[in-house]
């Protein structure tokens, strides 16, 4: 039977992820209840802006009318036994954020499935989903599963935007053209983390940084700082499903 | 300014590919406009995937008159600078240099609409030799793909913008999309003809007719007041929404623009759309787009 793939279907490239699945013989489905996470063997979380998907998985999806459902009461319930423990503590920089918004179900579920064991893959903001540590960043949050620290818009603005060829010596052969889009960079990494892949050497940056990762492997979790679904080069894609097959 | 050597061969700023890939990250969110900073604070805490940068609103460039420009640089600047989202500005139509000009300020994606005054009223601006994206407003698959062969990355319906009037916002959608569909069941030896009954470029329109969709990503704008014309647009099946006066017009711009980011993520939940479109306070009051003169229309500017 084939893998079926979910992708975060709030708001970004979606649709490029499900078809780089479907090119890789696998099911792609959109996600945007926590139901439909029910029966997915992986989870992608593809491109597109951070804040609104961070306004739209953890605002409850009600607030705009002040009306919650009891659904989702219950569900809060639920978290502050499961999950408030290890709830996102926001860090003494990130103190003097306005943040209202309501912890809500489907973003917490993804990190109950993630902690589990359920295999995802973030691509460029995916990867500042599962990062534990941002930088600079006063109201962003994660889901904080990964033990590396991401920076924002490493590159500025989309004309500093920018494809290259790179060197990913898990990929055989090990050149891959990689798009970067106002690309975060995976800045510092702990100790079970692997590294697939370096920030070439031709490229300058105005800061120093502990480490320049682009591509990071940590227990289940994968993360890119670029966007393989934008190219008809599936194996990233390919080396993903290979994941959720062990 | 952090990749060094831009004259390094092994990498490539400003591609095509580069430049589509941006409002491809847009898809199924909201780009709202705004007129300073604290407005475009007020957008991204909402949850809106950019933001465009201009002097004035749309419906007050029609109450105003006079010849609207593209926006001071400081006060696109200070949006820059207040947001992490991207910024886009608008250009005068064929404004080349107001291109220029933004582009060295580093916004992410021009517009180059005929909200402002049209600067040059036989040619647009030969997109293809700038390094940013560029939107461009369409009424039909002909224009779309005309603005797409100078280099536009990204469409958007023109509808009547500073209306809150929709009806041609769905005008164009409908046009286009059908024209789409139309084109994907023609037979081959029609689609010279109709390229040439639609003004298109040919080759463009082949691949149209192949993929079933436009090159680039495909946006809605003009005329959206409400989460449920945000829904709307996306039901007919654009990819996203640009919303103009009919946030900061409104009583309760902050609510209302929540409201319209969520209605855009979940169009087709009617019971959520009923939950999010509750008590948002008075939307813009708008102006029925038959009660304009025809010389008042600017979805006309642009050839």
């Amino acid at each position: 039977m084939s893998l079926v793939i979910g992708v975060l279907a709030l708001q970004g490239d979606v649709s490029e992820h499900c078809q780089a699945i479907q090119s890789c013989g696998s099911k792609a489905l959109p996600i945007k209840y926590e139901k439909d996470l029910n029966n997915i063997d992986g989870l992608i979380i593809p491109g597109g802006e951070s804040t609104t998907i961070a306004k739209l998985s953890y605002g409850s999806i009600n607030s705009a009318g002040s009306i919650n459902t009891k659904n989702n009461q219950t569900l809060e319930s639920k978290i502050s036994h499961s999950l408030m423990p290890t709830r996102i503590k926001t860090k003494p920089e990130q103190d003097n954020s306005n943040n209202t918004i309501p912890y809500s179900g489907l973003i917490n579920k993804i990190k109950t499935l993630g902690l589990s064991g359920l295999p995802i893959y973030g691509t460029c903001m995916g990867s500042i989903f599962l990062a534990k540590y941002i930088e600079n960043n006063l109201n962003q949050l994660s889901m904080q599963l990964m033990d590396i620290k991401i920076t924002r818009n490493a590159f500025g603005s989309q004309k500093n935007s920018f494809e290259t060829t790179l060197t990913i010596n898990c990929l055989n052969p090990s050149e891959y053209r990689a798009i970067f889009i106002r690309a975060p960079l995976i800045i510092d990494v702990g100790t079970s983390v692997e590294v697939l892949a370096y920030l070439p050497d031709y490229i300058k940056l105005d800061k120093d940084y502990p480490t320049k990762a682009i591509m990071v492997k940590e227990k289940n979790f994968l993360a890119s700082a670029f966007h393989p679904e934008l190219t008809k080069d599936y194996r990233i894609h390919e080396y993903f499903l290979d994941m959720v097959k062990k | 300014m952090s990749l060094g050597n831009d004259n390094n061969n092994k990498v490539s700023k400003g591609s095509e590919v580069v430049k589509k890939a941006l409002p491809q990250m847009l898809k199924g969110g909201v780009i709202m406009d705004v007129v300073n900073a604290e407005q475009a604070k007020i957008a991204e805490e909402a949850g809106a995937v950019a933001v465009m940068a201009l002097e004035r609103v749309p419906a007050d460039i029609r109450a105003n008159g006079g010849v609207a420009r593209m926006s001071d640089p400081e006060l696109i600047s200070q949006i820059i600078s207040t947001v992490t989202i991207p910024v886009m500005a608008k250009v005068r139509i064929g404004h080349f240099v107001e291109a220029q000009i933004l582009e060295a300020l580093g916004v992410d994606c021009i517009d180059e609409s005929e909200v402002l005054t049209p600067a040059d009223e036989e040619y647009h601006i030969d997109k293809n030799k700038f390094g940013i994206p560029f939107v461009c407003g369409a009424r039909n698959l002909g224009e779309a793909l005309r603005r797409i062969g100078e280099g536009a990355s990204m469409i958007r319906t023109k509808g009547e913008a500073g209306t809150g009037d929709v009806v041609e916002a769905v005008r164009h959608a409908r046009t286009i999309l059908g024209e789409i569909k139309k084109l994907s069941v023609m037979p081959h030896e029609e689609l010279m003809s109709y390229a040439k009954l639609i003004n298109a470029p040919y080759e463009l329109l082949l691949q149209v007719a192949k993929d079933g969709r436009l090159p680039v990503v495909n946006f809605a704008a003009g005329g959206i007041a409400t989460p449920a014309d945000a829904a709307l647009l996306m039901q007919l099946g654009v990819d996203g929404v640009f919303v103009g006066s009919g946030i900061f017009k409104s009583a309760n711009p902050g609510k209302r623009a929540e409201a319209i980011v969520k209605a855009t993520t979940y169009f087709t939940d009617a019971g959520l759309l009923a939950t999010v479109s509750r008590n948002l306070g008075e939307p813009m009051s708008g102006v029925s787009i038959h009660s304009l003169d025809s010389k008042e229309k600017l979805a006309v500017r642009g050839w």
